[in-house]
């Protein structure tokens, strides 16, 4: 092969070496499928934020505004339910996870190809059908689905447990197939303690997915069982304990939070290094964090169920574990930090968000430690203060987190680059908005005004205000960004192979890279992120 | 295990002969044992152990030793979290709902009348 054409943009990639439909809805190929799930999670982002922001302009007013009390239950369920089943838990994961790991291993494809796509068509199908719930006559139970309420209430809460069920099986799968492509697929050079540390933290989002997603799909079938044939398991006047579902429900679902964060701080680690051209401090701390989040993560479930009639000894002992998770977290915000300082910083916009993001993370934490102390909790529990918690932590991770790596890896997908002034100003409109946004929603709950409900005294409108104009700043954020990127598809200036001058694995393949990933198979003769060498000595 | 890599055909028909003892076993402890407290996790007990032998050699874990060694002790640590963790709850809580207070706990009636519903005459709200 001639060395003066390597890399030159007449090479086919895998946007263009087939272009039928077809060819596209039948793919084996981890970067259409992650192209596609990308697509199909950014949808669910828009639905969720069209019912974000009917549910704000519903709480402009004190009395009602724009819909009546059963509308707003089922706005709120929806809400949630489509933020956090059809695009928080699979968003990274799916989209970036499923185009970037197999570059970073120097893989051709993940393990299991065809499982890959069925994962696509599974999560599309579950969408699908809670959707069409959604549609059909919505459900008003909370993205929890707590019981008894849930067994008795007369919306369809039945399609959407199912909708939710059938997307369980989505993120099994994907997650085996990563967990898979990790042990088997690695290039030559690449030893575990080599591994980049967005794949070891998809691997360790992966082992929570595995283990803990049968559990959530368990209770799921258990609560369509009482719907439909009225099993006594969890409603109490047929002999059932509600608080048992809280168990099973948030013995997934508290794991789900960091199957939602893991991956954000994958990312972060990531941009972090790219940015600050330094190789990141404490590999093996980060690392090993990742798991000691991933385990103490199931210790902690009962934290939600203080005020539930739990037992005082229950909650004691999971306040406690749930502090421990603090620890692991602040490692990595202080690894991060130390690779910054003494860096080159180059405050491009993934770096913006990763700023946000330590910032949310930070300060959501921090109110985790406090709401992790029962005696707090009883005044703050079911109030705004929870809702602004998990916003922060939850929210302000993996939002951050996605839109970094949706611009860091945006060149690597689509070849082209995105206008970084415009970017910039999306980037920090997005930062101050959802502070705008939030921040207020903190003293609301500890002024008492209760979650999910639609009416409240007029002394909190002012702060209810606020919280409808940062959303609104959002929206106007989320916007901008869909229009330059859709504009930088066509008209964006071609990119180089690695615009950023990354030492990232994954930039060792074209931009965008062929269809097979790797003309030939790399080798991995360096650290992840070793700046000391010069650049990445050619494209594979 | 004793019978690892067992392969002949006799070697699943022991195991059908000591699944089918097992069993024996627990309907023999339901009917005729009186062991009272112990009767419980002595039954299921029992059940763990068919378990273990089914997933052994009937689905031939014993063969994978990546399941013997990882997959199948961190399942059943997670089993034993949940459940050990969600029992520890369920004991201690003091049972502030229920009908005839703390005091008539369960081994004075059957567990199906634990919480009739409102009205019944096995339901008495605030004595
Ligand atoms: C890593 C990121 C975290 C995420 C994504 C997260 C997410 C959430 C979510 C979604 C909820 C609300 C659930 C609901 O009722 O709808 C919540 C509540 C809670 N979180 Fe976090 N959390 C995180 C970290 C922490 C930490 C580190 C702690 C403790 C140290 C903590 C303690 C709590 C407590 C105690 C509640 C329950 C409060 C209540 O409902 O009264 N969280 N969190
Ligand atoms: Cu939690």
């Amino acid at each position: 092969m001639n060395p003066s054409t390597a890399g030159s943009l007449a090479e086919p990639t895998y946007l263009n070496h087939e272009t039928t439909v077809r060819s596209w809805l039948l793919t084996r190929d981890h970067k259409r499928i992650g192209v596609m799930f990308l697509v199909l999670v950014i949808s669910a982002l828009l639905l969720g934020g069209v019912f974000a922001m009917l549910l704000r302009i519903e709480l402009l007013t004190p009395g009602p505004t724009i819909m009546g009390p059963m509308t707003y239950n089922r706005v709120f369920t929806l809400h949630g339910v489509t933020m956090v089943w059809l695009f928080m838990i699979p968003a990274i994961p799916s989209a970036f996870g499923n185009f970037v790991l197999p570059l970073m291993l120097g893989a051709k494809e993940v393990a299991f190809p065809r499982l890959n796509l069925a994962s696509v068509y599974i999560y599309a199908a579950g969408a699908a059908l809670t959707v069409f719930g959604m549609v059909w006559s919505g459900a008003d139970t909370g993205w929890t689905f707590y019981t008894p309420y849930s067994t008795t209430s007369p919306t369809a809460v039945t399609p959407i447990l199912l909708g939710v069920f059938i997307i369980g099986f989505s993120t099994i799968i994907t997650g085996l197939n990563f967990i898979t492509t990790t042990h088997t697929l690695r290039a030559p050079g690449m030893h575990w303690s080599r591994i980049p540390l967005f794949v070891w933290a998809i691997y360790g989002t992966s082992v929570i997915q595995v283990v803990a997603t049968p559990v959530l799909a368990m209770v799921l079938v258990l609560v369509a069982l009482e719907r439909v044939a009225g099993v006594g398991i969890f409603d109490p006047t047929r002999g059932g304990d509600p608080v048992l579902f809280q168990h099973m429900f948030w013995f997934y679902s508290h794991p789900a939070v960091y199957i939602m964060v893991l991956p954000a701080m994958g990312v972060i680690t990531e941009v972090v290094c790219a940015f600050s051209r330094k190789n990141i401090f404490g590999y093996r701390m980060i690392a090993a964090s990742t798991f000691g989040i991933a385990f103490v993560g199931f210790f902690s479930w009962g934290h939600h169920m203080f005020v539930s009639g739990q037992s005082t000894f229950g909650s004691g002992i999971f306040g406690v574990l749930s502090m421990l998770v603090a620890i692991f977290t602040a490692i990595k915000i202080f690894n991060w930090v130390a690779t910054m300082y003494g860096g080159a910083i180059d405050l491009k916009v993934p770096l913006l968000y990763v700023l946000g993001f330590i910032f949310l993370l930070t300060f959501g934490g921090m109110t985790g430690v406090a709401v992790a102390t029962t005696s707090l909790d009883v005044h703050w529990h079911d109030t705004y203060f929870i809702v602004a918690h998990f916003h922060y932590i939850m929210v302000g991770s993996v939002l951050m987190a996605f839109l970094a790596a949706l611009h860091y890896w945006w060149p690597k997908m689509f070849g082209r680059l995105f206008p970084e002034r415009w970017a910039s100003v999306a980037a920090c409109t997005i930062i101050f908005g959802f502070i705008v946004t939030f921040l207020p929603q903190f003293l609301l709950g500890n002024m008492g005004m209760p979650r999910r409900y639609y009416q409240y005294p007029s002394e909190m409108q002012w702060l209810n205000v606020l919280s409808t104009a940062g959303a609104s700043l959002l929206a106007f954020g989320f916007g901008l960004i869909g229009l330059y990127l859709v504009w930088s598809l066509r008209y964006g200036k071609v990119s180089p192979a690695n615009p950023w001058g990354s030492r990232g694995y994954e930039w060792f393949s074209a931009s965008p890279p062929g269809p097979h990933n790797f003309r030939e198979p790399p080798r991995f003769e360096r650290e992840v992120h070793d700046y000391t060498v010069s650049e990445a000595p050619h494209v594979f | 295990m004793a019978e690892h890599g067992r392969k002949s055909v006799w070697g699943y028909v022991g195991i059908w002969g000591v699944l089918v003892v097992l069993t024996v076993a627990t309907w023999l402890l339901g009917t005729r044992g009186h062991l009272g407290h112990w009767s419980l996790p002595v039954a299921l007990g029992i059940a763990l152990t068919k378990t273990a032998l089914v997933a052994m050699f009937f689905m031939h874990l014993v063969e994978q030793p990546g399941a013997r060694r990882v997959v199948f002790p961190v399942s059943a640590l997670f089993l034993a979290l949940l459940l050990g963790l969600s029992l520890v709850e369920a004991m201690t809580r003091v049972r502030m709902a229920r009908p005839d207070g703390p005091k008539a706990l369960e081994p004075v009636r059957p567990a199906s009348t634990r919480t009739a519903p409102p009205g019944s005459p096995t339901r008495r709200v605030g004595h």
